[in-house]
């Protein structure tokens, strides 16, 4: 879930999260779960920022052989 | 019979002809067809109604004069002197016998050049409007964090590794992943390339955030191949954002019209990319520190109700406390008074006591003495009355011997009973009655025979 999880999404739960402990709609009890939940939103989308997408390069890679490959003559 | 002629007398004639025939300058609009420039610019000039061809001529500016004269167009118009554009110039019909017909240039009209450019970048953006593809790739909502980037360069390009740098060195350690779409970005074939580049972009756009559009950059300052109506329709069509990172100083190409951004330099491009993600990262550093704060607020709350709870209840316990302190500490108080009024009471009771016991022990011995005395003096009076009732029992002793029937039976006297009863008169017996008679030694039991 974490690793698909896109900044939009994220930056929305993390809003949602944000505005319920503004709005003090928050059950103390679950107080923890929402912060722990919203600093791990946090972290990881500030991981993801410093992180080179590999999976991204290996599909342009893949792109560019099968160029190559069609761009040989019959 | 004609006079003969060599090649070079009469290229000469014609020369001097020409020279004789055209003394003055002429000012002329043409195209540029083709451009050279070696040592001195060698320019094909035409003349076209519509794509048809209807004048040519060759022209020459002397290096002497090219660098002022390219120069200042440059600086005018934004462009370099290029194929395909439209130029108002000022030259001399030159004839030489060697290089033959040709126009010396000798100035150039910026203006004339800016008002044609203007004219085809009006036509083709009208159309794109009409088409509805001049906004269109102005509408996509950019995207949050664009870090997928794929770019449209040269690879050799001085732009590209301006680019390349500043999106690698940024300051904050952003991490992007770029692709480079290869294509020749000035010159006869670029809107071709830039074309072919722009839809192998398109096909991979889903896995890219953005596309960039960067020139060569340096000296070659060719802007006039963006403002092409086919490069403008390849960006409309991309499903994602465009940069042109192409821009000028002075003028906006159509590639700048349409395009979602654009930027004055490549290095501007990497600005707003990085800063895009900076705005994204500014934006969620914003929500922690207000998930702090909020997070903080509410325990302060709680920790605040429970203050004022303990504290409350401080207070009352305190009250409790201070009450029960001051109740216990009176009774201590009334306690040690009580202790030491019993003390002293004590001590007076064991004075008192003390006092009392010589003074019972004194009294007590005088009570003796007066009881024994008493007791004495009881003994004696009641000998005494003993004494006495002795004597007086034995005057009565006397008398009572005196009356004693025993006394008077001795002298004579008897007692006549009937059935143990004392006889006092004669009616009482009757004849034949037995009667006891009790005289002083005895007892006669007689019947009565007769009475008197």
């Amino acid at each position: 879930m974490a690793k698909n999880l896109s900044y939009r999404e994220a930056i929305e739960e993390l809003e949602a999260i944000v505005q319920e402990i503004e709005n003090e709609t928050v059950d103390v009890d679950a107080l923890t779960e929402k912060v722990k939940r919203a600093t791990f939103l946090i972290k990881l989308c500030k991981k993801k920022l410093r992180e080179t997408d590999n999976e991204v390069k290996k599909i342009l890679k893949e792109f560019e052989e099968k160029e190559e490959v069609s761009e040989e003559p019959f | 019979m004609k006079e003969i002629l060599s090649l070079y007398e009469l290229n000469l004639l014609i020369r001097s002809t020409v020279e004789v025939a055209f003394p003055e300058t002429f000012f002329v609009t043409a195209e540029i067809a083709k451009i050279d420039i070696k040592n001195h610019c060698y320019i094909d000039l035409v003349d076209k109604i519509e794509e048809t061809i209807r004048a040519e001529m060759k022209a020459i500016i002397w290096s002497s004069r090219y660098r002022a004269l390219s120069e200042d167009f440059k600086e005018a118009t934004g462009i370099e002197l290029t194929k395909g554009i439209k130029i108002l110039f000022e030259a001399y019909i030159n004839f030489h016998e060697r290089y033959g017909l040709k126009l010396n240039i000798i100035n150039i009209d910026p203006s004339y050049t800016i008002g044609e450019l203007a004219i085809k970048r009006r036509e083709i953006l009208r159309r794109l409007e009409r088409e509805g593809l001049k906004d269109r790739n102005k509408s996509i909502e950019f995207p949050l964090v664009p870090q997928r980037i794929g770019i449209v360069s040269s690879g050799r390009a001085a732009g590209y590794e301006d680019l390349m740098t500043h999106l690698m060195n940024n300051p904050y350690g952003y991490k992007f992943t770029c692709r480079l779409y290869e294509a020749i970005m000035q010159g006869d074939s670029a809107e071709a390339s830039i074309v072919e580049a722009l839809n192998l972009c398109h096909r991979d756009s889903p896995h890219l955030d953005a596309i960039v559009i960067v020139r060569g950059g340096g000296s070659q300052t060719d802007l006039h191949c963006f403002d092409s109506y086919e490069i403008a329709r390849a960006i409309a069509f991309m499903p994602i954002p465009v940069i042109s990172g192409i821009g000028h100083e002075r003028d906006i190409t159509v590639v700048d019209e349409v395009a979602n951004l654009r930027a004055k330099t490549p290095t501007a491009v990497a600005d707003i990319l990085i800063t895009k993600m900076k705005g994204f990262e500014d934006s969620i550093d914003s929500m922690g520190n207000r998930l702090f704060h909020g997070a903080n607020k509410l325990i302060a709350d709680i920790k605040g109700e429970f203050t004022s709870l303990i504290k409350n209840l401080d207070a009352s316990i305190g009250r409790e406390i201070i009450i029960n302190t001051q109740r216990i500490n009176a009774f201590i108080r009334g306690l040690r008074y009580s202790i030491k009024f019993l003390q002293a009471r004590k001590r007076l009771i064991i004075q008192e006591a003390t006092k009392l016991k010589i003074l019972s022990f004194n009294e007590i011995k005088g009570e003796e003495r007066i009881l024994t005395d008493f007791f004495f003096g009881i003994k004696n009076s009641i000998q005494r009355q003993i004494k006495m009732e002795d004597k007086r029992i034995k005057s009565r002793e006397d008398n009572i011997n005196h009356l004693n029937p025993r006394n008077i039976l001795k002298r004579g006297y008897s007692i006549t009973r009937k059935s143990g009863r004392v006889v006092k008169s004669v009616s009482e017996i009757h004849l034949n009655d037995t009667i006891e008679t009790t005289l002083y030694d005895g007892e006669i039991i007689s019947s009565v025979k007769g009475k008197g």
